[in-house]
Protein backbone atom coordinates (compact mmCIF):
# COMPACT_ATOMS: atom_id res chain seq x y z
CA UNK A 1 0.00 0.00 0.00
CA UNK A 2 2.78 2.30 0.61
CA UNK A 3 4.22 1.93 -2.47
CA UNK A 4 1.01 2.30 -4.68
CA UNK A 5 0.96 6.11 -2.16
CA UNK A 6 4.42 6.86 -3.27
CA UNK A 7 3.99 5.92 -7.14
CA UNK A 8 1.39 7.94 -7.17
CA UNK A 9 2.60 10.63 -5.32
CA UNK A 10 5.48 11.03 -7.59
CA UNK A 11 3.48 10.23 -10.43
CA UNK A 12 1.44 13.85 -9.34
CA UNK A 13 4.75 15.64 -8.62
CA UNK A 14 6.21 15.01 -12.26
CA UNK A 15 2.38 15.83 -14.28
CA UNK A 16 2.92 19.10 -12.06
CA UNK A 17 6.50 19.77 -13.05
CA UNK A 18 5.50 19.08 -16.68
CA UNK A 19 2.56 21.07 -17.00
CA UNK A 20 4.59 24.27 -15.21
CA UNK A 21 7.70 23.51 -17.10
CA UNK A 22 5.18 23.66 -20.64
CA UNK A 23 3.48 26.60 -19.43
CA UNK A 24 6.61 28.38 -18.51
CA UNK A 25 8.13 27.71 -22.13
CA UNK A 26 5.18 28.51 -23.95
CA UNK A 27 4.91 31.56 -21.94
CA UNK A 28 8.86 32.52 -22.96
CA UNK A 29 8.99 32.96 -18.72
CA UNK A 30 12.26 30.41 -19.75
CA UNK A 31 13.34 31.95 -23.33
CA UNK A 32 13.47 28.98 -25.91
CA UNK A 33 11.99 29.27 -29.76
CA UNK A 34 10.94 26.12 -29.72
CA UNK A 35 7.40 25.47 -31.12
CA UNK A 36 4.52 25.04 -28.83
CA UNK A 37 4.51 21.03 -30.25
CA UNK A 38 8.05 20.63 -29.55
CA UNK A 39 7.85 21.99 -26.21
CA UNK A 40 4.98 19.37 -25.05
CA UNK A 41 7.16 16.85 -27.11
CA UNK A 42 10.72 18.06 -25.25
CA UNK A 43 9.09 18.30 -21.59
CA UNK A 44 7.47 14.98 -21.95
CA UNK A 45 10.62 13.45 -22.83
CA UNK A 46 12.30 15.43 -19.86
CA UNK A 47 9.53 13.86 -17.07
CA UNK A 48 9.47 10.51 -18.13
CA UNK A 49 13.51 10.33 -18.24
CA UNK A 50 13.13 11.41 -14.58
CA UNK A 51 10.89 8.80 -13.49
CA UNK A 52 13.46 6.21 -15.33
CA UNK A 53 16.46 7.73 -13.18
CA UNK A 54 14.63 7.19 -10.14
CA UNK A 55 13.62 3.98 -10.98
CA UNK A 56 16.89 2.67 -11.42
CA UNK A 57 18.56 4.57 -8.42
CA UNK A 58 16.05 1.65 -6.88
CA UNK A 59 13.50 3.91 -5.37
CA UNK A 60 10.88 1.90 -3.86
CA UNK A 61 7.73 2.36 -6.23
CA UNK A 62 5.60 0.89 -8.77
CA UNK A 63 7.04 2.06 -11.99
CA UNK A 64 4.06 1.70 -14.34
CA UNK A 65 1.43 3.35 -12.11
CA UNK A 66 3.39 6.32 -11.83
CA UNK A 67 4.20 6.04 -15.44
CA UNK A 68 0.44 5.85 -16.46
CA UNK A 69 -0.20 8.86 -13.90
CA UNK A 70 2.48 11.16 -15.86
CA UNK A 71 1.48 9.77 -19.32
CA UNK A 72 -2.22 10.79 -18.47
CA UNK A 73 -1.18 14.21 -16.98
CA UNK A 74 0.75 14.58 -20.29
CA UNK A 75 -2.07 13.86 -23.13
CA UNK A 76 -4.50 15.58 -21.04
CA UNK A 77 -2.23 18.91 -20.43
CA UNK A 78 -1.84 18.44 -24.57
CA UNK A 79 -5.43 17.88 -25.14
CA UNK A 80 -6.23 21.19 -23.04
CA UNK A 81 -3.80 23.11 -24.83
CA UNK A 82 -4.89 21.86 -28.46
CA UNK A 83 -8.45 22.49 -27.54
CA UNK A 84 -8.28 26.66 -25.94
CA UNK A 85 -5.10 26.94 -28.99
CA UNK A 86 -7.76 27.59 -31.80
CA UNK A 87 -10.92 26.39 -31.65
CA UNK A 88 -13.61 28.25 -33.49
CA UNK A 89 -16.27 27.76 -30.36
CA UNK A 90 -13.90 28.14 -27.95
CA UNK A 91 -13.12 31.60 -29.09
CA UNK A 92 -17.10 32.18 -29.87
CA UNK A 93 -17.75 31.21 -26.03
CA UNK A 94 -15.15 33.39 -24.82
CA UNK A 95 -16.24 36.70 -27.51
CA UNK A 96 -19.83 35.55 -26.27
CA UNK A 97 -19.33 36.16 -22.38
CA UNK A 98 -16.66 39.12 -23.18
CA UNK A 99 -19.83 40.99 -24.96
CA UNK A 100 -21.69 40.77 -21.33
CA UNK A 101 -23.07 37.01 -22.46
CA UNK A 102 -25.43 37.27 -25.65
CA UNK A 103 -24.06 37.98 -29.42
CA UNK A 104 -25.00 38.37 -32.57
CA UNK A 105 -24.06 35.92 -35.45
CA UNK A 106 -23.02 38.78 -37.52
CA UNK A 107 -20.18 39.93 -35.03
CA UNK A 108 -19.33 36.24 -35.14
CA UNK A 109 -18.58 36.23 -38.38
CA UNK A 110 -16.95 39.31 -38.77
CA UNK A 111 -14.78 38.78 -35.17
CA UNK A 112 -13.55 35.81 -35.31
CA UNK A 113 -14.79 33.45 -38.30
CA UNK A 114 -13.35 35.86 -40.60
CA UNK A 115 -10.48 36.77 -39.12
CA UNK A 116 -9.72 32.92 -37.92
CA UNK A 117 -9.77 32.52 -41.79
CA UNK A 118 -7.21 34.84 -42.72
CA UNK A 119 -5.03 33.99 -39.87
CA UNK A 120 -5.61 30.12 -41.09
CA UNK A 121 -4.29 31.23 -44.89
CA UNK A 122 -1.52 32.79 -43.24
CA UNK A 123 -0.09 29.82 -41.13
CA UNK A 124 -0.82 27.74 -44.74
CA UNK A 125 1.64 30.53 -46.41
CA UNK A 126 3.65 30.24 -43.58
CA UNK A 127 4.34 26.76 -43.63
CA UNK A 128 5.07 26.55 -47.66
CA UNK A 129 1.69 24.72 -48.25
CA UNK A 130 0.08 27.37 -49.95
CA UNK A 131 1.50 30.44 -52.28
CA UNK A 132 0.43 33.98 -51.95
CA UNK A 133 0.35 35.71 -55.85
CA UNK A 134 -1.57 38.63 -57.68
CA UNK A 135 -4.34 39.13 -54.43
CA UNK A 136 -4.98 35.50 -54.88
CA UNK A 137 -3.52 32.15 -53.55
CA UNK A 138 -2.32 28.95 -55.02
CA UNK A 139 -1.24 25.19 -53.76
CA UNK A 140 2.61 24.69 -53.82
CA UNK A 141 4.36 21.32 -54.55
CA UNK A 142 4.79 20.94 -50.88
CA UNK A 143 1.29 21.18 -50.16
CA UNK A 144 -0.38 19.26 -52.46
CA UNK A 145 1.73 16.89 -51.51
CA UNK A 146 0.58 16.68 -48.19
CA UNK A 147 -3.05 17.14 -49.38
CA UNK A 148 -2.13 13.84 -50.90
CA UNK A 149 -1.50 11.78 -47.81
CA UNK A 150 -4.46 13.38 -46.17
CA UNK A 151 -7.17 12.64 -49.02
CA UNK A 152 -5.09 8.58 -48.62
CA UNK A 153 -5.64 8.70 -44.87
CA UNK A 154 -9.05 10.22 -44.76
CA UNK A 155 -10.16 7.33 -47.75
CA UNK A 156 -8.38 4.59 -45.55
CA UNK A 157 -10.66 5.42 -42.86
CA UNK A 158 -13.42 6.25 -44.93
CA UNK A 159 -13.95 9.48 -43.57
CA UNK A 160 -16.45 11.82 -45.75
CA UNK A 161 -16.72 14.67 -43.49
CA UNK A 162 -16.40 17.77 -44.99
CA UNK A 163 -15.04 19.56 -41.93
CA UNK A 164 -18.40 20.64 -40.86
CA UNK A 165 -19.44 19.20 -37.11
CA UNK B 1 7.04 -4.97 -18.72
CA UNK B 2 3.66 -5.68 -16.75
CA UNK B 3 1.21 -7.87 -18.93
CA UNK B 4 -1.83 -5.72 -17.83
CA UNK B 5 -0.55 -2.47 -19.08
CA UNK B 6 1.02 -4.00 -21.65
CA UNK B 7 -2.64 -5.31 -22.80
CA UNK B 8 -3.84 -1.64 -22.38
CA UNK B 9 -1.00 -0.16 -24.19
CA UNK B 10 -1.33 -2.57 -26.90
CA UNK B 11 -5.15 -2.66 -27.12
CA UNK B 12 -4.85 1.25 -27.62
CA UNK B 13 -2.02 1.53 -29.71
CA UNK B 14 -2.84 -1.12 -32.33
CA UNK B 15 -6.41 -2.56 -32.13
CA UNK B 16 -8.23 0.59 -31.99
CA UNK B 17 -6.88 2.15 -34.85
CA UNK B 18 -7.95 -1.23 -36.38
CA UNK B 19 -11.35 -0.82 -35.00
CA UNK B 20 -11.34 2.95 -36.16
CA UNK B 21 -11.36 1.51 -39.85
CA UNK B 22 -13.06 -1.63 -39.57
CA UNK B 23 -15.84 0.94 -38.32
CA UNK B 24 -15.92 2.71 -41.78
CA UNK B 25 -17.78 -0.07 -42.76
CA UNK B 26 -20.87 1.44 -41.34
CA UNK B 27 -22.94 4.02 -41.88
CA UNK B 28 -21.81 5.72 -38.51
CA UNK B 29 -21.00 9.55 -38.10
CA UNK B 30 -17.40 9.38 -36.77
CA UNK B 31 -18.21 10.74 -33.30
CA UNK B 32 -20.28 7.85 -32.84
CA UNK B 33 -17.29 5.48 -34.48
CA UNK B 34 -14.80 7.01 -31.83
CA UNK B 35 -17.67 6.23 -29.05
CA UNK B 36 -17.89 2.89 -29.99
CA UNK B 37 -14.22 2.04 -30.65
CA UNK B 38 -13.32 3.30 -27.28
CA UNK B 39 -15.91 1.43 -25.62
CA UNK B 40 -15.17 -1.74 -26.96
CA UNK B 41 -10.97 -1.08 -25.94
CA UNK B 42 -11.99 -0.20 -22.75
CA UNK B 43 -14.34 -3.48 -22.57
CA UNK B 44 -12.10 -6.06 -24.69
CA UNK B 45 -9.19 -4.67 -21.75
CA UNK B 46 -11.69 -5.11 -18.74
CA UNK B 47 -12.65 -8.70 -19.62
CA UNK B 48 -8.66 -9.40 -20.54
CA UNK B 49 -7.88 -8.01 -16.96
CA UNK B 50 -10.89 -9.76 -15.15
CA UNK B 51 -8.96 -13.61 -16.81
CA UNK B 52 -5.46 -12.21 -15.23
CA UNK B 53 -7.09 -11.43 -12.37
CA UNK B 54 -8.50 -14.36 -12.11
CA UNK B 55 -5.17 -16.22 -12.30
CA UNK B 56 -3.59 -14.04 -10.07
CA UNK B 57 -2.20 -11.81 -12.24
CA UNK B 58 -3.88 -8.51 -11.73
CA UNK B 59 -3.33 -6.75 -8.23
CA UNK B 60 -5.71 -3.56 -7.62
CA UNK B 61 -3.68 -0.75 -8.72
CA UNK B 62 -3.50 -2.33 -12.24
CA UNK B 63 -6.78 -1.87 -13.09
CA UNK B 64 -5.59 2.17 -12.18
CA UNK B 65 -2.48 2.12 -14.57
CA UNK B 66 -3.98 0.11 -17.18
CA UNK B 67 -7.36 3.11 -17.63
CA UNK B 68 -5.03 5.61 -17.24
CA UNK B 69 -2.63 4.68 -20.03
CA UNK B 70 -5.88 3.61 -22.46
CA UNK B 71 -7.50 7.36 -21.61
CA UNK B 72 -3.89 8.98 -22.60
CA UNK B 73 -3.73 7.07 -25.26
CA UNK B 74 -7.47 7.60 -26.73
CA UNK B 75 -7.44 11.43 -25.53
CA UNK B 76 -4.06 12.12 -27.91
CA UNK B 77 -6.22 9.96 -30.43
CA UNK B 78 -9.46 11.81 -30.60
CA UNK B 79 -6.81 15.03 -31.09
CA UNK B 80 -5.81 12.96 -34.48
CA UNK B 81 -9.50 11.71 -34.90
CA UNK B 82 -10.97 15.06 -35.09
CA UNK B 83 -8.36 17.19 -36.87
CA UNK B 84 -9.13 14.68 -39.61
CA UNK B 85 -12.46 14.71 -39.42
CA UNK B 86 -13.69 18.05 -38.66
CA UNK B 87 -9.86 19.99 -39.03
CA UNK B 88 -10.76 23.66 -40.11
CA UNK B 89 -7.28 24.42 -41.22
CA UNK B 90 -6.41 21.03 -43.15
CA UNK B 91 -10.28 21.32 -44.52
CA UNK B 92 -8.93 24.80 -46.19
CA UNK B 93 -5.72 22.86 -47.58
CA UNK B 94 -7.92 19.95 -49.07
CA UNK B 95 -10.28 22.58 -50.72
CA UNK B 96 -7.23 24.65 -51.82
CA UNK B 97 -5.41 21.59 -53.11
CA UNK B 98 -8.82 20.48 -55.02
CA UNK B 99 -9.34 23.81 -56.81
CA UNK B 100 -5.44 24.72 -57.08
CA UNK B 101 -5.74 28.43 -56.79
CA UNK B 102 -8.21 30.65 -56.08
CA UNK B 103 -8.62 34.31 -57.05
CA UNK B 104 -9.00 36.02 -53.50
CA UNK B 105 -9.57 35.06 -50.26
CA UNK B 106 -13.14 35.48 -50.59
CA UNK B 107 -13.17 33.55 -53.07
CA UNK B 108 -11.18 30.66 -51.25
CA UNK B 109 -13.74 31.10 -48.52
CA UNK B 110 -16.37 30.56 -50.49
CA UNK B 111 -15.18 27.04 -52.40
CA UNK B 112 -15.11 26.12 -48.57
CA UNK B 113 -18.36 26.82 -47.59
CA UNK B 114 -20.65 26.69 -50.27
CA UNK B 115 -23.13 29.11 -51.14
CA UNK B 116 -24.18 30.26 -48.08
CA UNK B 117 -20.80 31.75 -47.34
CA UNK B 118 -18.44 31.35 -43.98
CA UNK B 119 -21.69 32.16 -42.00
CA UNK B 120 -21.95 28.27 -42.41
CA UNK B 121 -18.85 27.24 -40.17
CA UNK B 122 -20.14 30.47 -37.91
CA UNK B 123 -23.52 28.51 -37.50
CA UNK B 124 -22.14 24.70 -37.68
CA UNK B 125 -19.76 25.69 -34.93
CA UNK B 126 -21.96 27.38 -32.75
CA UNK B 127 -24.31 24.03 -33.19
CA UNK B 128 -21.43 22.52 -30.82
CA UNK B 129 -21.51 24.83 -27.96
CA UNK B 130 -25.54 24.64 -28.38
CA UNK B 131 -25.31 20.95 -28.50
CA UNK B 132 -22.94 21.05 -25.13
CA UNK B 133 -25.24 23.32 -23.21
CA UNK B 134 -23.01 26.19 -23.20
CA UNK B 135 -25.09 28.27 -24.80
CA UNK B 136 -28.87 28.74 -26.56
CA UNK B 137 -30.06 31.00 -29.67
CA UNK B 138 -33.06 33.59 -29.03
CA UNK B 139 -33.75 35.73 -31.54
CA UNK B 140 -30.68 35.50 -33.67
CA UNK B 141 -28.60 35.93 -30.88
CA UNK B 142 -26.42 33.54 -28.82
CA UNK B 143 -26.73 33.80 -24.87
CA UNK B 144 -24.85 31.61 -22.87
CA UNK B 145 -26.09 29.37 -20.44
CA UNK B 146 -25.31 29.39 -16.24
CA UNK B 147 -23.07 26.84 -17.38
CA UNK B 148 -21.62 28.19 -20.70
CA UNK B 149 -20.67 31.05 -17.78
CA UNK B 150 -18.73 28.96 -15.92
CA UNK B 151 -17.16 27.14 -18.81
CA UNK B 152 -15.74 30.03 -20.27
CA UNK B 153 -14.28 31.75 -16.56
CA UNK B 154 -11.88 28.13 -16.35
CA UNK B 155 -11.46 28.40 -20.49
CA UNK B 156 -10.08 31.64 -20.16
CA UNK B 157 -7.91 30.84 -17.09
CA UNK B 158 -6.41 27.62 -18.69
CA UNK B 159 -6.01 30.05 -21.87
CA UNK B 160 -4.27 32.56 -19.85
CA UNK B 161 -2.22 29.80 -17.92
CA UNK B 162 -0.73 28.94 -21.52
CA UNK B 163 -0.58 32.73 -22.31
CA UNK B 164 -3.11 32.62 -25.34
CA UNK B 165 -5.16 36.07 -26.18
CA UNK B 166 -8.22 35.35 -27.28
Amino acid sequence: MKEQIVSLIIGSILTAFHIVWVIAMIRKIIPNKFSSMLIHVLSAICTLSILLVLWITDVNFYFWLAFSVILFGISGCLFVFGAVYKSLSIRFLLMTKAQGKLVSFDLLDVLITKVSFAERTNILCNMGLAIKEKGGYRISKKGLRVAKRIVWLRKLFRIKTTGLY
Amino acid sequence: MDISIATAMGLSIFLFPLLLFVSGKFKWVPGLRFKIASLLIYTIWCLINLILEQQGNVIGWRWLAGGLCISAVLLVSFMFWSVLCWGYTLSMLLCLAENHSVDSQKHWEDLYAGPEGIRKLTTNRIGVLIALRFAFIEKGQLILTKFGELSAVIIQTGSSLFGIAS
